[in-house]
């Protein structure tokens, strides 16, 4: 991020929900890169960037298909890097073709001059990297929005090579190395495909069981699940879907109507107050050892510097315990010690044979794949695309076209709503609330000045929210980034605003991720907006 | 301004049925074969596939590990996730 020439900041507030990250990203500009900044808000992001791209919920690929459009009517695009590691080209240049610059300013709101130098800007960088997060990928064509941003570098080359690339920013500190470890209903450890048939063999043969051969359900689809009766036992580690998931109703209806649900936590959320049993555990970042995985791919140790609180038990020790009593053979599931778990991951996920504790100690954390114990681990990845002949399948471009958010706009539901984070708090709350910080207000429905005026309503007064699925009441906070028809909340407090009453859950077919983004809702005031005149009346005679 | 949420210390399990039934104090031991009871007769009655984990995305890589082979290789289902879908 230090040593590029210009990052796009692609539905991300990293400022906010990334400010590691984003203290590297300024090195990166004090350097000399230059920022764009694309969001329906003003962000405080964006006020770091040398332009922003102000474009209305939901039009990301309307957006991205024009600047690829005009990569290559300006004959920016780099016809050698095409040619020798792409496929699919003529469909995308075709597909792309009719999304002008005027297009592109009627569907997104931005103007036809913004799109033109992001183009430009981005096609002539030496380097250059696109960094997103939920801006795009929560939605109900998320895997479309992606795909739309890896056509822009595909087209420019800007991957494979140091100082360029495309960087989904993770959301957790460990997200990433949940998926890694194979917390996924397709694929096993080291992102190995569950229905890869030589591939499952070698874990039949690791534990001496018969791995189930096909696919299960992502989360949407347990859910789903749950709603049709098909999934009826569920065991939640350190999450909260009673107040994260989208149409917060339908997802408190499903686990409801669960016949156990065990929940193992390290507070009592609104998740565990469901619960059959509830089973105190660590806190991961301070009260147990391991390691995780962060959005550069590098795996780093995390240490125990205090005990967990009461009886609460190590989450480790706690799951080996279950699986004992579950009937897990006794030499499987004995006294866990996180670094021979580790160990049995390297036996099993080629990407990490090589990331020894000691290694990850003395290195300072590596990055995957590291193969063995010398291998170094890969700063960046695609670096084969740059090799000529490119060994393995080519990067295809893969067109795909706009398609506004599902919850439509309408007389009875006319505002926007998008949902988002900010720096003071995390995710529902739970963690962050106990911690004073100046910065947190606590839940406010964010609005343009424009739509406050037109409805009436006076910063700091309490309304009501409205959506398709729900209602909660908010005050009004008026942010000048927001343009009028825009709506702004978190997810922060929903003990006392439960903003995810409001949200939809379209999800994406491919990703299962849900349009939190783009929510349609009216606001009402609580009270007449006018005082009735006083009448005078004759005297009640008694 | 709500007040923090406090550290779980103690297992807890439910008297009753969700709607109106309490949670209570208990032992771990109570408590976990409480938890695999109704794991393993699910499993037992309905296969794996009427099992499901939520992993955790602020866990370590380790728990993760053990979890999805808790499913895999325990539970026989693959119905396993972490915070990927937002």
């Amino acid at each position: 991020m230090e040593q590029t020439d210009l990052v796009v900041l692609w539905g991300s507030n990293a400022r906010e929900t990334h400010p590691i990250f984003f203290h590297h990203l300024l090195r990166g500009v004090h350097n000399g890169a230059r920022l764009y900044a694309v969001d329906p808000r003003r962000t405080s992001s964006a006020q770091w960037a040398d332009c922003w791209l102000g474009l209305d919920v939901g039009s990301d690929i309307a957006l991205a298909n024009a600047v690829g459009r005009e990569i290559i009517a300006a004959g920016l695009h780099d016809e050698e890097f095409i040619t020798r590691a792409t496929t699919g080209f003529e469909d995308y240049r075709a597909r792309v073709d009719s999304c002008t610059l005027e297009y592109a300013e009627r569907e997104t709101g931005v103007p036809a001059a913004l799109i033109r130098e992001l183009a430009h800007a981005y096609a002539t960088a030496p380097r250059a990297m696109i960094c997103w997060t939920l801006g795009i990928t929560e939605h109900h064509n998320a895997v479309d929005n992606v795909i739309a941003l890896i056509s822009l570098a595909l087209l420019t080359g800007h991957v494979g090579r140091w100082g360029s690339g495309l960087n989904p920013l993770r959301g957790q500190n460990n997200v990433q190395g949940g998926g890694d470890m194979g917390a996924l209903p397709d694929r096993l450890p080291g992102f190995q495909h569950v229905e890869n048939d030589p591939l499952r063999a070698r874990f039949d043969a690791a534990w001496g069981v018969a791995v189930p051969p096909t696919c299960g359900w992502n989360l949407t689809g347990m859910f789903h699940a749950m709603e049709r009766g098909d999934l009826t036992a569920l065991y939640v580690i350190g999450e909260n879907p009673v107040q994260s998931e989208a149409d917060q109703g339908k997802a408190i209806a499903a686990l409801s109507g669960l016949e156990h649900l065990v929940v193992q936590d390290i507070f009592l959320t609104r998740t565990a107050q469901l619960a059959d049993v509830v089973l105190p555990a660590a806190a991961a970042w301070a009260e147990t050892e391991g390691t995780v995985t962060n959005s550069e791919r590098r795996v780093q140790r995390v240490r125990k510097a205090l005990a967990p609180p009461g009886e609460a038990r190590d989450d480790l020790a706690i799951i080996f315990d279950l699986a004992r009593r579950l009937g897990g053979p006794a030499d499987a599931w004995g006294e866990p010690s996180a670094e021979a778990v580790w160990n049995e991951l390297r036996t099993l996920s080629p990407v990490h044979g090589g990331m020894s504790y000691a290694r990850l100690e003395a290195e300072g954390g590596l990055q995957w794949p590291c193969y063995d114990e010398s291998h170094p681990g890969e700063p960046f990845l695609h670096s084969r695309l740059w090799e000529d002949p490119v060994p393995g399948t080519r990067a295809p471009f893969v067109p795909v076209d706009h398609d506004p958010p599902v919850d439509r706009l309408d007389a009875d539901f006319p505002i926007r709503l998008t949902t988002g984070r900010r720096l003071d708090s995390y995710n529902t709350g739970v963690q962050s609330a106990g911690y004073r910080s100046p910065n947190r207000r606590g839940e406010t429905i964010d609005l343009s000045p424009e739509d406050a005026a037109h409805l009436r309503v006076a910063e700091g007064e309490r309304v009501r929210v409205i959506s398709r699925r729900g209602a909660v009441e908010a005050p009004v906070r008026l942010d000048e980034g927001l343009r009028p028809g825009l709506a702004f909340m978190t997810l922060h407090f929903q003990d006392e605003v439960a903003t995810n009453l409001l949200t939809i859950d379209a999800t994406d077919p491919k990703s299962g991720t849900a349009e939190f983004k783009a929510t349609a809702i009216r606001v009402e005031k609580l009270r007449p907006r006018t005082p009735r005149p006083r009448r005078s009346r004759p005297p009640v005679r008694s | 301004m709500a007040k923090g949420y406090v550290r779980l210390t103690q297992p807890l399990v439910r008297d009753g049925d969700r709607a109106t039934g309490v949670l209570r104090p208990a032992t771990w031991d109570e408590a976990l074969d409480r938890a695999a009871a109704g794991l393993a007769g699910t499993v037992a009655s309905k296969g794996g596939s009427a099992v499901g984990i939520f992993s955790c995305s602020k866990a370590t890589n380790e728990v993760n590990f053990a979890a999805q082979k808790l499913a895999r290789a325990v539970l026989h289902s693959n119905n396993i996730d972490s915070c990927n879908r937002t």
